[in-house]
């Protein structure tokens, strides 16, 4: 018994070993590069998560059944593997193949039995230890705090300091007529005259004249205000409300330098720079199931509204009930916080009730820039022909976590855009295709090629005060 | 006289107060007067139109107005009944002629061989491969990379997960342009479809300025009869490749 127990630790001692100096044998920089080259595409790089194709975290383990050899060939040529009766993983292989959308995996015949090795080697490292390589740096997490830390914002301590000092300043002015009051009674009782009685403070805030100049000074100040607010009504400058989805541009156009157009496609041919409908937003999140920020609270909210299941990375059919589809949301929401424990139970449910009402529907989004029905505005016509960046009239929206209204949009700014912006002529297929050209624009060539004009050519003279341009 | 003077001060108070509160700011758009001026009855793109003295019913009725609507199935865009004749026999117009199975992408990559868009001189193809690359760089650079080498943006800085497909590599260099073009109109593994990004010529833009990165990374040129599909690039490319590499190894040693 004895012998039989020391045996067989022996053999597990052995085996151990075995596979040690197998693995110190054996590249995994190499198996690396050919999982860049040729499994990235389909597979996640931290062998946890499923893709295109299944994570290949523990494959081994789940091909351990087999023969070696079989989990080689199904990585070469899966479709011969399943084509292939005789092989002993062929059921398997029809479950994992069932399981993918009934699609094949790209053959590779040219990998040879060391590559795989490697690759293998490689995909086993990242899985259990997270680098290719182990010992693995842990990234180090002062510096990483110390990035983190952002600047406080300077508050407008400028302003506050001007406030104080302009209330020591009026308390000191107050503080001296009394004083010099005082003193002139003083000199008054010397010289023998009857002191006149001391007034109190309600007496003096409401002679005539102290009145008289209040009324004055509020006519000018409610003036001032209330022209300049009843020119605001209708404007919406400042404009920052909150939407039903926390979408950053930060991190969107900013940190991660999507361009605008890419969801605002519309701006370069249409009127509408279009708010996105949620497929935009399934291009990238498809993959991408994690907010930096928000985590999945944010990014359900996008599946339920576009019927995204991320488990089976399908859409549901529209005949699915609500409850069905919070029950896969729920198992994909605990799959996915699996590792952060801050995120509980309760969490969990907390997500599913802001996703719920969203299930099916279109994101509510609210619209910021409005401009009343009277007035035309045109974006291709800004962005295609005027060349106008977008941030000229939306101002640094890479920058905002929550989008504001920059400009007014009021009628001056308009104009006054139009009076000072030059015309880009250069480069500029619009003005430069045969079909535009125009009378007006050939005799500015002219005058510019002449030296007679050397400003440049403004939106205006081409007719860009023209009411009916915008009011018809 | 003191009494009415007093009454003044507060009438005027009020009013500055009454106005100070309009102005737009967070949560609320500011106040409005006259919003039947303001607000489109119509249904317009993109927006709520509902306002306070809408007679259009309750909000819900209304916002059925503004939801996203899919197009007719065959829809033709305004302006484009007229069919070129240069267009006449092509696969990929008016309709795709290839659905989005993997049967479909076989044979789109075999019958699909050249560019639709085919310019007619050197400066056409100059602003179709300057469109084009305005176009890459907008829908296609984050992942791609501007220079096409599957590093974009997105997957350098570890956001995406999976690598996108490198146009430099040999399978793209020596694939037909109906891989690209089925890629875009269908997608491919977990990229989506960008149909409705790009229109059928600027498809066709970006497989041109995708081609000619190619051709310069290999040192051909992308001349005009190269765009128009009457010379390949690809046999010559391969073979410029291979003369760099000689360079390269000379001016090594």
């Amino acid at each position: 018994m004895i012998f039989r127990t020391f045996l067989r630790c022996l053999t597990l001692a052995l085996i151990l070993t075995m596979s040690f100096n197998r693995a110190n044998a054996q590249d995994p920089k190499k198996g690396e590069a050919i999982f860049k080259d040729n499994c990235a595409s389909c597979h996640v790089k931290d062998m946890k998560t499923k893709m295109t194709g299944p994570a290949l975290g523990g494959v081994e383990e789940r091909w351990s059944k087999f023969p070696k050899k079989e989990l080689y060939d199904w990585i070469r040529n899966s479709s011969g593997v399943l084509a292939d009766a005789s092989y002993k993983s062929n059921p398997y292989a029809k479950s994992l193949y069932a399981e993918y959308k009934n699609t094949n995996m790209t053959a590779f015949p040219n990998l040879t039995d060391e590559d795989l090795v490697n690759l293998l080697l490689y995909i086993n490292n990242m899985y259990k230890d997270g680098c290719a390589a182990p010992p693995c740096k842990t990234p180090d997490v002062a510096t990483a705090k110390g990035a983190k830390t952002e600047t406080k914002e300077a508050g407008d301590n400028g302003s506050m300091i001007l406030w104080a000092l302009a209330f020591v300043l009026v308390l000191a002015s107050i503080l001296l007529a009394r004083y010099i009051n005082s003193l002139n009674r003083l000199a008054q009782q010397r010289a023998g005259e009857s002191p006149v009685e001391e007034k109190s403070f309600l007496q003096i805030a409401l002679n005539p004249t102290v009145v008289r100049i209040l009324i004055f000074a509020l006519v000018i100040v409610g003036g001032y205000t209330t022209v300049n607010n009843a020119i605001g009504l209708g404007r919406q400058q400042n404009y920052a409300p909150e939407q039903p989805i926390k979408f950053s541009h930060e991190v969107h156009a900013g940190k991660n330098g999507i361009d605008c157009q890419y969801c605002h496609d519309g701006a370069r041919r249409s009127k509408h720079a279009v708010i996105p409908a949620t497929n935009t937003c399934m291009n990238c999140h498809t993959a991408i199931k994690k907010g930096p920020e928000y985590g999945t609270a944010e990014i359900l909210k996008i599946y339920a509204a576009s019927g995204f299941n991320p488990l089976s990375g399908t859409y549901f059919k529209e005949s699915v009930p609500t409850d069905e589809r919070l029950a896969e949301y729920k198992k994909w929401l605990k799959e996915a916080n699996a590792d952060n424990k801050a995120i509980t139970e309760s969490e969990i449910s907390v997500q599913l009730s802001f996703a719920k009402p969203m299930i099916g529907k279109p994101v509510n989004w609210v619209k910021i820039h409005n401009l009343p029905d009277h007035a035309y505005f045109n974006h291709a016509q800004h962005v295609t022909v005027g060349k106008v960046a977008c941030q000229d009239c939306h101002g640094k929206v890479e920058e905002m976590k929550l989008v504001k209204q920059h400009a007014p949009l009021s009628m001056g700014w308009c104009i006054n855009c139009h009076r000072q912006t030059k015309v880009k002529f250069d480069e500029n297929s619009y003005y430069s295709s045969e079909t535009k050209s125009h009378k007006m624009y050939e005799q500015y060539h002219n005058e510019v090629k002449s030296g007679k004009r050397t400003n440049g050519v403004t939106v205006e003279e081409i007719g860009g005060l023209e009411c009916q341009k915008c009011h018809y | 006289m003191k009494r009415r003077s007093i009454i003044n001060l507060l009438t005027i108070s009020a009013l500055v107060l009454l106005f100070a509160a309009c102005q737009s700011k967070d949560n609320f758009t500011g106040r409005e007067y006259m919003p039947d001026m303001a607000h489109s009855i119509a249904y317009e793109a993109n927006q709520n139109t509902y306002y306070m003295f809408n007679h259009w019913g309750t909000k819900d009725d209304y916002q059925k107005f503004v939801q996203p609507r899919t197009p007719q199935d065959g829809t033709v865009a305004y302006g484009r009944t007229k069919i070129a004749d240069s267009l006449k026999n092509d696969l990929t117009y008016p309709r795709y002629a290839f659905a989005n199975t993997d049967e479909d992408r076989t044979k789109a990559t075999e019958m699909i061989t050249s560019n639709a868009l085919k310019p007619k001189n050197a400066a056409e193809l100059e602003n179709v491969l300057g469109h084009g690359k305005e176009l890459y760089e907008i829908y296609c650079s984050s992942c791609h990379g501007k220079a096409g080498d599957g590093n974009g943006k997105l997957y350098e800085l570890g956001v995406y997960p999976a690598a996108p497909a490198n146009f430099m590599s040999d399978q793209f260099l020596s694939s037909n342009d109906g891989r690209y073009y089925h890629a875009i109109m269908y997608g491919k593994n977990v990229m989506l479809a960008h149909a409705d990004k790009l229109s059928h010529d600027e498809r066709w833009k970006v497989i041109h300025y995708i081609r000619s990165m190619q051709a310069a990374k290999s040192g051909a040129d992308y001349s005009l009869e190269a765009s128009r599909g009457e010379k390949s690039i690809k046999p010559e490319a391969k073979k410029e490749e291979k003369k760099d590499d000689k360079k390269d190894e000379k001016k090594g040693k």
